[in-house]
């Protein structure tokens, strides 16, 4: 055996990468790719028989395999040598990333936006809709040549056919030159792009929108679109936003000292620092601010743009449809506000049912 | 288990291998046999006493066939032994279909799956007892010899299909390969590994990718390539990773593939493709049946037999038994038909598209959805969105066509031998990628379960 180094190496390789993954402590979750880690499994016999345990171990081996941040980069690195830009369903277009958009739906737009009517009819309330397209429907031109993209402006049609569809679209296309209104790296759009759909949102709701603040800026953001597609040499982007001292916020009833979570912006997933990330019930109280409060029912796109629009009512509450599970018709019938705004990514809109699903409606 | 899983490369394979290795010669066939039932066992455990009843009844046959002096009823044993394999492939495999053709009992067949493997299971056990009924061979004597000689790993459950006679010196002798052995079969490993994840995955999302556009003849004809190249390496890998664990073990694997798309004809196509399968067919049916000694009509009937229980052999369905046929009809064209009347290189593409349509056949998932794959091939209607596709995958389709050129591969085989800097850095390279490959992926697939 002395005389196989080949042998002896490879091996070694696989032996040294065995140990450390049995010796070194599991990850709980990957930053990078932003989701949770399988753990060893407990043997049982029951799970032996059936084949749970078997899956779960084949999980935890792959999930659990020491540098693997370090191997899913040298897997896109890979991709880039043979020339493919469709990795992990991202396309790569120079150093921009865009989502792969063939797959969305027409039909899950239109069970959403259908929702949102049905809700407007049983509460009383005005029901709009801020949906953000996606960047590549902003910058076509960084869009590799017949990409399997999907008609973003067909889908806002869609829409719009069952319920009022705030023009952002025409809005952030006539900015688009001014300043990247998307962050290259990640599904978000940038600073530029929420002060965009501030204006808009205010339009819409009657307000006079309030000067610029001074905004924070946190380079070295890679977003969720690196995450699943780790270029190596892809620069970052610089996560903006600019939130105001005066709004407070609370996390399903409970205060948060400050809008944004100084934790999550020293990790690699920044984007989750904005109002801490995801949660069923938000609050923002603005003392400063008139009488009145604003509905939301969100996702992840308004994070940036809740605390702009806060300064103007005292209270905003603000729905993820994707983790309540009370009736939203009573919830929203709490509330005073005339006004509920639906501030909605495209992409969650067109690929999942999160709003249709709602309880009550 | 499968070869492409990290359970296996890390843990399996080195913790065998090397324990294999070091252990004293009574020992090194319990332990092999004991590690297949566990590599078996991983994926289902619930038919490892199938597959044990299964394997004490063909060890008892073969044991008692090999009598010196031929006992009464040698050929009723033998049919016995026979049955019980066959019983078995027919009951798990083909029992869902046939009851479904004569219209009963489909409830009861949906819920039989098929235990991994057994078609290679029982051709080999069923090859080894016709062996010994010729007397080609003597029987095994030791049951855990035999059960290593079945059950081993390596080829459990995707081939090549082994011959007693090509492993009975190796399991019978205290097993440490030289330093050599063990560098080529890591190597071939690697290389049987970079087969499957780095060229078989990816073309299979290629062909999914192409198939994907729907109407579009440029995009159908690029799907079906993607298949016909993803199907190679994806059963060339798991053969070559067969060889190279074999190896590893101190045994000598036949060889299954030999640049099948390098063929000339169809005849020679089949030399080329699965070489263990088609072996088992002409030693155990094509030649007991006449082979071609027996004048044209019983040649052609011999053929039809052979390939439509070689297209069946592949699945339990019309899609898989035309396949089959498919093939008797081309074969039966070339031999009296054309004989070499055909430009050589006319032939050799004609061959190329005959093999890419039965894939077409091969792939389908019953036979409307082959009808609907036949005229999006034939639709003549053309799309721009193929172009994104073309260029995404045109790197790696020019890869997966440069390793089924004869002359490439041997070259680099030729350069690993002579350089062994440049074998180390490739199969630790490959190793590497691979790794990278799994550790990301979620599009793994056995293509063989229906095998």
């Amino acid at each position: 055996m002395k005389k196989a180094p080949l042998f002896l190496s490879v091996i070694g390789l696989l032996i040294l990468l065995m140990i450390s993954q049995l010796v070194l402590p599991g990850r709980e979750i990957s930053k990078m790719e932003n989701r949770m880690l399988t753990q060893a499994p407990a043997f049982t016999a029951e799970g032996f028989v059936s084949g749970d345990w078997v899956d779960q171990l084949d999980q935890f081996s792959a999930d659990q395999l020491p540098l693997r941040d370090t191997f899913v980069a040298l897997h896109a690195a890979w991709q880039h040598v043979l020339g493919m830009r469709a990795g992990g369903d991202v396309i790569q277009g120079g150093d921009w990333l865009f989502e792969r958009s063939d797959g969305w739906s027409p039909r899950s737009v239109t069970l959403n936006a259908k929702a949102l009517a049905k809700l407007a009819q049983r509460t009383g309330k005005r029901v709009c809709l801020l949906a953000v397209p996606s960047s590549a429907c902003l910058y076509p031109e960084k869009v590799p040549a017949y990409a399997p993209m999907t008609d973003e402006q067909a889908l806002l049609d869609t829409a719009a056919e069952q319920i009022p569809v705030l023009p952002l679209l025409p809005a952030l296309q006539s900015a688009r030159e001014e300043h990247p209104l998307y962050y290259r790296t990640d599904h978000h759009w940038s600073g530029y792009g929420v002060q965009v759909g501030y204006t808009t949102a205010c339009a819409a709701l009657g307000l006079s929108p309030l000067p610029e603040e001074e905004p924070q800026q946190y380079p070295g953001f890679y977003g969720s679109y690196y995450a699943r597609h780790p270029l190596p040499g892809l620069p970052g982007d610089t996560l903006v936003f600019s939130f105001p001292e005066d709004v407070r916020l609370s996390i399903n009833g409970e205060e948060k000292e400050g809008l944004w979570d100084a934790d999550a912006l020293a990790g690699r997933d920044k984007y989750a620092a904005l109002l801490y990330g995801n949660h069923a019930v938000i609050e923002l109280t603005c003392d400063s601010a008139p009488e009145g409060t604003l509905i939301v029912i969100k996702d992840s796109y308004a994070n940036a743009l809740l605390p702009l629009l806060a300064r103007h009512y005292r209270h905003v509450v603000a729905v993820d449809a994707r983790d309540f599970t009370d009736n939203i018709v009573d919830f929203v019938q709490k509330y005073e506000g005339d006004t509920v705004l639906c501030v909605y990514g495209l992409y969650t809109l067109a690929t999942g049912y999160s709003i249709y699903r709602l309880e009550g409606l | 288990m499968l070869f492409s899983s990290l359970t296996f490369l890390l843990y399996f394979l080195p913790a065998v291998v090397l324990i294999h290795y070091f252990l004293p010669q009574r020992f090194q066939n319990v332990f092999l046999l004991a590690a297949s039932l566990v590599f078996y066992a991983w994926g289902d455990v619930r038919r490892v006493p199938l597959f044990a009843a299964l394997l004490a009844v063909d060890w008892g046959v073969g044991w008692r066939l090999g009598q010196a002096k031929k006992p009464a009823g040698h050929k009723a044993l033998l049919a016995v032994g026979l049955l019980c394999n066959f019983g078995a492939l027919l009951f798990y495999k083909y029992s869902g279909f046939l009851l479904g053709v004569l219209g009963i009992g489909a409830g009861f067949a949906r819920d039989l799956t098929l235990p991994l493997g057994i078609s290679f299971f029982t051709f080999q056990a069923a090859g080894y007892l016709i062996d010994v009924y010729r007397g080609s061979v003597r029987p095994e004597r030791s049951p855990v010899a035999f059960g290593t000689f079945i059950f081993l790993f390596p080829q459990l459950i995707a081939g090549p299909i082994v011959r007693y006679g090509d492993l009975r010196d190796a399991l019978h002798v205290r097993r440490r390969p030289d330093g050599r052995a063990l560098d080529s079969g890591m190597a071939l490993f690697a290389a049987g590994l970079a087969a499957k994840v780095l060229l078989a995955n990816p073309l299979g999302e290629a062909y999914q990718a192409y198939r994907a556009l729907g109407n579009d003849m440029p995009g159908a004809w690029l799907s079906l390539a993607a298949y016909s190249l993803q199907i190679y390496f994806d059963f060339l890998g798991y053969s070559v990773m067969a060889v190279g664990i074999g190896r590893m073990l101190g045994f000598t694997f036949p060889r299954n593939f030999r640049h099948p798309y390098a063929a000339a004809t169809v005849t020679d196509f089949w030399r080329r493709w699965h070489i263990t399968l088609s072996g088992w067919f002409r030693d155990y049916v094509y030649i007991p049946l006449g082979g071609s000694r027996r004048g044209t009509a019983r040649t052609v009937l011999n053929l039809l037999a052979v390939w439509s229980l070689t297209g069946f052999w592949h699945g339990a369905d019309w899609t898989f038994l035309l396949w089959g046929v498919w093939y008797f009809v081309l074969l039966t064209v070339e031999k009296f038909l054309l004989r070499d009347r055909l430009p050589a290189l006319l032939h050799r593409i004609l061959t190329l598209l005959g093999v890419m349509l039965g894939w077409a056949l091969f792939v389908s998932d019953g036979l409307p959805a082959f009808w609907e794959y036949l005229k999006q091939l034939f639709c003549f209607r053309f799309d721009t969105s193929v172009l994104f596709w073309l260029r995404e995958y045109a790197a790696l389709f020019l890869l997966g066509v440069l390793f089924c050129v004869p002359k490439a591969v041997e070259t680099m085989k030729g350069l690993a031998r002579r350089f062994p800097a440049l074998r180390w850095v490739s199969a630790v390279g490959l190793m590497l990628l691979c790794l990278a490959a799994l550790a990301r992926s979620t599009y793994n697939p056995f293509l063989y379960f229906r095998f």
